[in-house]
């Protein structure tokens, strides 16, 4: 029955997606939501594979491989890294969350900001009627989560759970390390076998570390009180790929605040840990500059401000919003324009989102917004990201 | 994954362990001593310290610790830890162990990178440190 339900949600999804799919062209920029790769969606790019080397080693390797396989500046592609991962730190488990576990509170509200990511990309267009010349985008994005605070009793109960593992796993480890020493030389690979066949024996099988581990994962989701998030992104247009022929094209800062109360007890931790609805308020600044041309000697310029923001309920894998956003043209006063639409998103898993977006666009000819459309591999994002 | 040696004094000299690890997983650390003659006696743990930190364990007395084995167990969870940088995680943790007492006095060893393994899908690493006690004529 299930699986029946998903299928049909599925197929009026893709019909949706099918009969609207000129319509979501230029979503891009005008969602309020902070960009995961800015340096992807200041070109309105969305790469279907974003290589994340995970060590500084391979990040070097696909940058060599790029430079060496193309002629002129690489095209097409996609790479996000997180710089924070590469380096060896000092950090413990409770700085790493900003967390002070004698006072049991969060002395560091920044701690998050060292998860800041860089994205670059390039996308190549070759000429056409719209397009009259051919040309590689180049871009260069970063994302920080500035500001993240945390409510007490989340970093209490954090604090309980991560010394109740550290407790569990001494409690458990001795007897299985006694077990491979007495039977094996230490250092041997036998002695490893040993070690990883009666720990993870061990480990899985103890409920309270099953229970505390997921407790722990649980607490690590409950959203914060407030968050800041801060994104910003350059792109050039490099003009039959040469380095002289270029050009600034787009270039963007976003700034998204956001403030979650459940709809629960916020000084039950049991309650907060059950909850899955939401009241989310967000605000958003963003700046948009943009050099267009249609020959590449002539360029016409746009600067836009956008304020904005959302109230959203969210009620576990449904939420409901309205956004309002107010776009001021630099250049032109009475282009001034704004933007206000309701916005419907279903989670069927944590890779596919049913979305559907209504009301009325920025400009004031053909701006009616009525979008449905299927988003996946957002991974395990929260409705409101 | 060898085994260190650790050379002591001839005198009735005290033996004193520190672990100290460094990673933003949940840390566990089990110091146990395998003798001479197979038994193994458990000194200490790191009870509910998620740093998996022991300061100043008391080994033993020179004499009793000859050619024993040091077997110092760091485990470290990583379930607070995003799943796509557990390895980067375990490339990056640290450990360094302090002994003091025996001939060259403070002498600190560290994690190798054949001392760590990778278990439960990544979710858990497992460093092992074994240090021999001897001395400059028993090797």
């Amino acid at each position: 029955m299930k699986q029946y339900k998903t299928n049909i949600i599925l197929f009026i999804s893709i019909l949706f997606c099918v009969l609207n799919a000129h319509a979501q062209r230029e979503i891009e920029l005008k969602d309020l939501n902070i960009p995961n790769s800015p340096a992807f969606t200041i070109l309105d790019y969305s790469p279907a594979i974003i290589d994340k080397p995970g060590t500084a080693k391979a990040f070097s390797a696909n940058i060599v491989s790029l430079l060496s396989e193309s002629q002129g500046i690489p095209k097409n592609f996609a790479i996000e890294v997180a710089p924070f991962w590469f380096f060896k730190n000092n950090l413990t488990v409770f700085r790493y969350h900003g967390i002070n576990p004698t006072t049991r509170t969060q002395n560091n509200i920044f701690a998050n900001a060292r998860n800041f990511s860089l994205s670059v990309g390039s996308v190549y267009k070759d000429s056409t009627k719209e397009h009259p010349y051919n040309a590689n985008y180049l871009s260069l994005g970063a994302r920080i989560s500035l500001i993240k605070i945390v409510r007490s009793p989340v970093i209490n109960e954090t604090v309980n759970s991560i010394t109740a593992i550290a407790g569990r796993m001494t409690q458990l480890t001795p007897g299985v390390t006694r077990g491979c020493l007495g039977s094996h030389t230490v250092n041997t690979p036998i002695y490893s076998d040993c070690i990883e066949r009666e720990l993870t024996t061990a480990f899985n099988g103890d409920q309270e570390m099953v229970l505390q581990e997921k407790r722990l994962s649980k607490l690590l989701e409950i959203k914060p009180l407030f968050q800041l998030d801060i994104a910003a992104a350059g792109s050039w247009a490099y003009k039959d790929n040469t380095l002289e022929n270029n050009h600034t094209y787009r270039t963007g800062i976003w700034t998204t605040m956001e403030f979650s109360l459940p709809l629960s007890s916020t000084t039950n931790i049991e309650e907060m840990l059950e909850n899955k609805n939401y009241i989310n308020l967000y605000g958003t600044l963003r700046y948009i500059k943009q050099d267009s041309t249609i020959d590449f000697k002539t360029f016409g310029q746009q600067k836009f401000l956008d304020i904005g923001g959302r109230f959203e309920l969210e009620f576990d894998k449904l939420s409901l919003s309205f956004e309002t956003v107010h776009r001021f043209d630099q250049a032109n006063v009475e282009l001034n324009t704004s933007r206000n639409v309701g916005i419907l998103q279903y989670r069927i898993n944590d890779q596919l989102f049913l979305s559907g977006t209504f009301g009325k666009n920025f400009g004031s000819v053909k701006n009616l917004v009525a979008l449905f459309g299927i988003n996946w591999g957002f991974g395990k994002q929260s409705l409101a990201e | 994954m060898a085994t260190r040696v650790y050379f002591l004094k001839t005198t009735n000299s005290t033996i004193k362990l520190s672990v100290l690890p460094t990673t933003i997983g949940i840390a566990a650390t089990i110091v146990q001593l395998k003798k001479s003659g197979g038994s193994i006696i458990d000194l200490r743990d790191s009870v509910n310290d998620p740093n998996g930190i022991i300061d100043n364990l008391k080994v033993g007395k020179s004499t009793e610790l000859l050619n024993s084995v040091l077997v110092v167990t760091t485990v470290v969870n990583l379930v607070n830890v995003p799943k796509g940088q557990w390895d980067n995680t375990f490339e990056n943790i640290r450990i360094s162990y302090p002994l003091e007492g025996g001939i060259d006095g403070k002498q600190t060893f560290n994690l190798d990178n054949d001392d760590k393994i990778q278990i439960m899908k990544k979710q858990i690493i497992v460093c092992t440190k074994a240090i021999k006690f001897s001395t400059n004529e028993t090797v």
